[in-house]
Formats: C-alpha cells, sequence, structure tokens
C-alpha cells in the first residue's frame, strides 16, 4: 500500500515536471514567432490593433481611459498588468481601483490600460489562440471565486516573465512589447517627436515588461522615459540604463518582488551588471512602503487596510506613484 | 591492448554501429533543436525552418568529426597509440553523448546553463577517456584545449562550406549568435 502511495506521488511530481519543462520549452514560441513574422506578424492588422475584448471581458473590463479632452496631456502613463492578467482590458478589482485613483490624481495625464503585456502581440489569453477556451473557462472560474484554477493563468505569464528576462529571447520580447505601447500611444494622439515625458508602470511581473520594453522606446523618443515598478519581479537587463529613470517600489513584507532576486545581475556581488551600475549612477532608485504584502488584503493595492496616518494602503501607493510622476526626471548622462 | 581499450573494443562489439549512428543523429538533432529558436531570431521562413534545422545537426556532425581527426592525428602520430580512427569516432560520439538532452537549451532563462553544463560535462567525458586509454591527464588535457583552438578554426575554414549551405537552404546570411541579431534591434515607431 505504502508503495503504491510512493509511486502515485513520484509519477504525480514526473508529470507535473515534464509539464513545466514543456510549458517552459514552449513559451518562447509565441514572441520569436512573432518576431520571424511566422505569425501575428508587424504588419498584420491583428497586431497592430487592440484586440477586440472577448464577452467575458466586456463584463469584467476596466472603465475605458478617456484622456482629457479640454487641456492638452501633459503626460502620458501606461499601466501594464500584474501576473495575474489575462487580457488587454483589466479585469482585476484592485488593479482596476488603483487605476481610478491615479486618473483622479493625474487629471492632465493620458493613462493608458489597454494592454497584455505577457504577448508581444498584445494578444489575450481568451481570444485567438489554440486554447483560448480553456483559458475562458479559467477566467470564469477565476472571476467565480476559484482563486486556485486562477494560479494557472499566474503561471502562464510567469513564464512570459523568464522570457523576458531571458538574454537571448528577451530583446524579442521587449522588441514586442515597445511595439505594442508605441501602438497605443499613437492610438492617444502620443507626439513621437515632441517632450510629453512617458511613464510606464509595471505591476508585478509588469515590471519585468515593463524595464524590457522601456530601453527601445527611450531609444528612439525625445521626451523622458520612466518606469516605475510596482512590486516588480525585475532582472538586470543588459539595457536597463537607457531609461531615464526606473523607480521600484517595494516593500519588506512582500515576498514576491524579492523573486528577482533569483536573477544573478541583481546580486550586490555582480558590480559590474547594468542593475548595479544603474544604481551607482543614481538611474535606478527604490522606495521602500513598509509593511504590505504583494497582492490581496493587506497589500500595495488594498483600500480596507490603513496606515497610523489614516491613509489607506492604495492612497499611500497611489500618493507614491503620484509624487514619482510630478517629480521631475532627472538628466543622468549616458556612461 | 590497456584494460580501458578491450572495455571499449567490447563496447563497440556489443552494440554495433547502429547503436553509435542512432547516438550521433538524436545527440545532432537535440542540439540542432536546443539552437533551434537561433533560426526564428534570424526570421527564417517556417518553409526553411526544418531543412535549416536539420543542416544545423550535419554541422554538429561535421564538428565532431573535426574532433575524431584531431584526435585521430595525436594518438597516430604523438602518442602512437593502436586505436583505428573508427574507434576514436566512438569514443567522440560517446563523450558528447550528454548533448543529447542538448534540447533544453530552448528553455528561457535557464536553457543556457543547462547546455554550457552539458558541454562541461562532455568536455570531462572526453578527458577521462582520453586519460584513460593512453594520453595521460595531461595529453588529454592538451588534446582538449587544442581540439577546441582547432574547431575554431574549422569554423572558418573547413566548416565554410557547410555554413554556405545552411545558409542557402534558410535563404538568408545567417547570424549565429543572438547576440549578433540583437546589438542591430531597434524600435521602429508606427505611422
Amino acid at each position: 500500500m505504502i508503495n503504491l502511495l510512493f509511486d502515485v506521488i513520484y509519477y504525480a511530481a514526473l508529470i507535473v515536471l515534464i509539464s513545466l519543462v514543456a510549458a517552459l520549452a514552449v513559451a518562447p514560441f509565441e514572441s520569436m514567432g512573432w518576431w520571424s513574422g511566422w505569425w501575428l506578424r508587424k504588419d498584420d492588422p491583428a497586431a497592430k490593433s487592440p484586440p477586440a475584448p472577448a464577452e467575458i471581458e466586456s463584463v469584467h473590463s476596466a472603465q475605458a481611459h478617456a484622456p482629457p479632452a479640454a487641456q492638452p496631456v501633459d503626460h502620458y502613463v501606461v499601466y501594464l498588468t500584474g501576473i495575474g492578467g489575462s487580457t488587454a482590458h483589466l479585469n482585476i478589482p484592485y488593479e482596476k481601483r488603483l487605476l481610478v485613483r491615479l486618473r483622479e490624481q493625474l487629471p492632465t495625464a493620458c493613462v493608458i490600460d489597454t494592454i497584455y503585456p505577457y504577448s508581444a502581440a498584445n494578444r489575450g489569453l481568451t481570444k485567438d489562440r489554440l486554447f483560448a477556451r480553456f483559458w475562458r473557462f479559467i477566467l470564469h472560474e477565476k472571476l467565480t471565486g476559484h482563486d486556485k484554477l486562477g494560479f494557472m493563468i499566474n503561471l502562464h505569464n510567469l513564464l512570459q516573465v523568464l522570457v523576458c528576462a531571458d538574454n537571448r529571447y528577451g530583446p524579442f520580447f521587449s522588441q514586442g512589447a515597445a511595439h505594442v505601447i508605441a501602438q497605443q500611444l499613437r492610438q492617444e494622439k502620443y507626439d513621437f517627436t515632441g517632450r510629453v515625458p512617458l511613464t510606464i508602470i509595471g505591476y508585478s511581473g509588469g515590471g519585468q515588461i515593463a524595464v524590457g520594453a522601456a530601453p527601445y522606446l527611450a531609444e528612439v523618443l525625445p521626451a523622458p522615459v520612466q518606469v516605475i515598478s510596482l512590486a516588480g519581479v525585475l532582472s538586470s537587463t543588459p539595457k536597463i540604463n537607457r531609461i531615464d529613470q526606473l523607480v521600484h517600489i517595494y516593500s519588506d513584507k512582500d515576498t514576491v518582488q524579492r523573486l528577482g532576486m533569483i536573477f544573478p545581475g541583481r546580486w550586490r556581488i555582480a558590480f559590474t551588471s547594468a542593475w548595479n551600475q544603474g544604481r551607482r549612477s543614481g538611474r535606478i532608485t527604490s522606495i521602500l512602503l513598509p509593511g504590505v504584502k504583494h497582492d490581496g488584503a493587506g497589500s500595495y493595492l488594498d483600500e480596507k487596510s490603513f496606515l497610523d496616518d489614516g491613509r489607506s494602503y492604495l492612497d499611500r501607493t497611489v500618493d507614491t506613484i503620484v509624487e514619482v510622476i510630478d517629480t521631475e526626471t532627472p538628466h543622468i548622462p549616458d556612461a | 591492448m590497456t584494460e580501458l581499450q578491450q572495455q571499449l573494443k567490447d563496447l563497440i562489439d556489443a552494440y554495433g554501429v547502429a547503436a553509435i549512428i542512432i547516438s550521433l543523429s538524436l545527440t545532432s538533432l537535440s542540439v540542432a533543436v536546443g539552437q533551434g529558436l537561433l533560426l526564428l531570431a534570424n526570421q527564417v521562413k517556417a518553409s526553411r525552418f526544418v531543412f535549416s534545422l536539420l543542416a544545423s545537426a550535419v554541422i554538429f556532425m561535421a564538428s565532431l568529426g573535426v574532433w575524431t581527426a584531431m584526435i585521430y592525428l595525436v594518438a597516430e602520430y604523438y602518442f602512437q597509440l593502436p586505436l583505428t580512427l573508427w574507434q576514436i569516432f566512438v569514443i567522440v560520439v560517446v563523450s558528447f553523448s550528454p548533448l543529447t538532452q542538448a534540447y533544453l537549451g530552448i528553455l528561457p532563462y535557464f536553457g543556457s546553463c543547462i547546455v554550457r553544463l552539458l558541454y562541461l560535462q562532455s568536455g570531462l567525458l572526453l578527458l577521462l577517456i582520453l586519460g584513460g586509454i593512453g594520453f595521460g591527464w595531461k595529453g588529454a588535457l592538451w588534446v582538449l584545449l587544442g581540439g577546441l583552438a582547432v574547431l575554431v578554426v574549422a569554423r572558418f575554414t573547413l566548416l565554410q562550406p557547410l555554413y554556405w549551405l545552411q545558409n542557402r537552404i534558410a535563404g538568408k546570411q545567417l547570424r549565429r549568435r543572438y547576440q549578433a541579431i540583437i546589438s542591430d534591434l531597434r524600435l521602429d515607431l508606427p505611422s
């Protein structure tokens, strides 16, 4: 009986391991296939416009972003959803509330949130995919309270974060992400020759996508490009110092953002890594928000937990982000 | 004949030519698959992908041929060991057999590290076998280092026709390192 139990455990572990390796092996194909032109070609209209929301998305998506019409836009903010995101339209309540608050606090900024960052072609999980029906089922379960199945979405996105952090595939993935951001900016009438600052906010895994894509935008835009990593799981992307400023907001109680330390370039001993060069030059800075978790109740985005000064955790996070955005990006010459 | 040489002979007799050829084919294909996404990075068309991949496998086989020839010449003319070309070939194929797992090189982030470890394992295996069959440890180390140097030279000379052929199959001048492609990446802003 015990032998049988061990066999079951052994084979179950083996199946899980093989599945993980297979999923990991398949993960780079979407972005590399996009790059090679095999699918979702760069001249493909499907890759140029944001995908039409699936039925399930239209019910739960974030409120449409509308840049203020009366006054000129003085800042563009692109929000890249966290690792729980599954479509180009936000469906995570905590993040939706963050964006509502950001729009309130930044009335003259254009806040863009129509990007699914874990696809080089902005292709959400629930549409135009082989397994779209499966992902719709998973998303439906997640939205109806079965969070454990929702972990599948996190796993998918985590693998894409690894692709983005890979020295071989990452730059191609990041090209795609930068292309998608540029398309969304174009749709919001961003002047690519102007000086209106651009801030990319990446939450959780979106932080890595942001630091991957931002250097490519910074290379071609005359305007300052800033990245705010909200609890981002960040690697030492080689081009990270092309960004004008990277502000990493983190918490001592957030164990997930610490996963970024699996990337050796983040270690202090890696003296010449891009990350450590950025830290020394002042291009990369960190802000500690003590006592909050990565997600859910008690997290950066919780509006029902309060600090001693009466502000909610969400208030503090929004205040911090707005302060970073309102502070002029310091000019640090390239090394 | 030393004990290890005898064991080697027994191994070849026991498993035959077919086993060596299968091992060589699997290793070569695995190495090619592990580097397969480099072809996508080169924007090789889908219709040309499989044949380009096979060409990568052939190039790997040819590099094993370079190793075989180099080790044979050293064994024959410097150490004067009674080894045939076929036996040396078997040694090389067996030494590089850890690379049957080289398909794992395709994995994001972990892949490059895995492949480096597999090459290290193959190098150590070759070192151990050569050291054991009469090259001595010092001699085996020199052969290993010399082999790497010869391989680098061969890439610019002997193997060039194969690279040319692969470029023809792929329909373009392939760049064989990711960094060479990545350094030219620039974002085209949408008009």
